[in-house]
């Protein structure tokens, strides 16, 4: 086994990336499902929740996150309160060209 | 702008959200299998996230033919300048993904830089949560 081969599993962890994927591919169809609800507001909220999950799944078991230190963690958690902020601006500006 | 995400062709969106969920989990399985020493399997989860990303980028562009057939170009509001701004510039990173994907494939058959596929596959699990993000905010939350 090469050094590289040997640092590449100490990175490694059990972890069933299968089962992560099947919850992944329902939560996918749950965002389906709520965008036919009625309460258009609450499905959009109910949507991007859902849409949260995901993303937590995908970089807590397939990006490794849950397993990285807490630091790693913060240095991820701020570039998506970037994120927000870019969308909420640019939120505020649909809105207020379109008027909601 | 509820009006026009309507437009947007969500079914397309959705098999694209689960062709890049699929890719994710290959590119999982390759540095799982790299981790084992197995680099025969990784070189073939790689060729199959490559393979999903072409699927992707297939669906993209026949949903593009399809939007500017009925008029819905980059310069027909704000929402569409929005939506081939995100959309297009996802997909650039998609293609990169693939590029990347395809060199470090290449190395590690012949049992080289095998810690990149990590790190590629960091890359590409980023650009699926990009999407993540992005099918609901163009496809569904404004429906209505």
């Amino acid at each position: 086994m090469s050094s590289e081969t040997a640092a590449a599993h100490e990175t490694s962890h059990r972890v069933p990336y299968v089962r992560i994927y099947w919850i992944l591919v329902a939560a996918l169809l749950v965002s389906l499902f709520l965008a036919f609800m009625e309460h258009h507001m609450l499905a959009a909220a109910l949507i991007f929740a859902v849409a949260l999950v995901k993303a937590g799944l995908v970089a807590g078991y397939y990006m490794h996150l849950k397993f990285e230190p807490r630091f790693v963690v913060l240095v991820v958690v701020a570039g998506v309160v970037c994120l927000f902020i870019l969308f909420g601006g640019l939120l505020l500006d649909i809105v207020h060209v379109y008027g909601g | 702008m509820g009006k026009l995400a309507a437009h947007t062709l969500t079914p397309a969106g959705a098999v694209n959200t689960f062709v890049l969920l699929t890719s994710s989990l290959c590119m999982v399985l390759a540095h799982e299998a790299v981790s084992r020493g197995n680099l025969r399997l990784a070189s073939q989860a790689m060729m199959q996230t490559i393979f999903c990303g072409f699927v992707f980028m297939g669906i993209k562009a026949f949903e593009y033919g399809h939007e500017v057939a009925q008029g819905f170009t980059p310069v027909a509001g704000l929402f569409w300048s929005f939506y081939y701004a995100m959309t297009g510039l996802h997909a650039l990173h998609v293609l990169g993904g693939m590029f990347a994907i395809l060199a470090v494939r290449k190395a590690v058959a012949r049992g080289q830089h095998v810690r990149r596929v990590e790190i590629v596959g960091i890359y590409w699990h980023f650009v699926d949560i990009v999407w993540i993000f992005l099918f609901p905010l163009l496809y569904l939350a404004s429906r209505g």
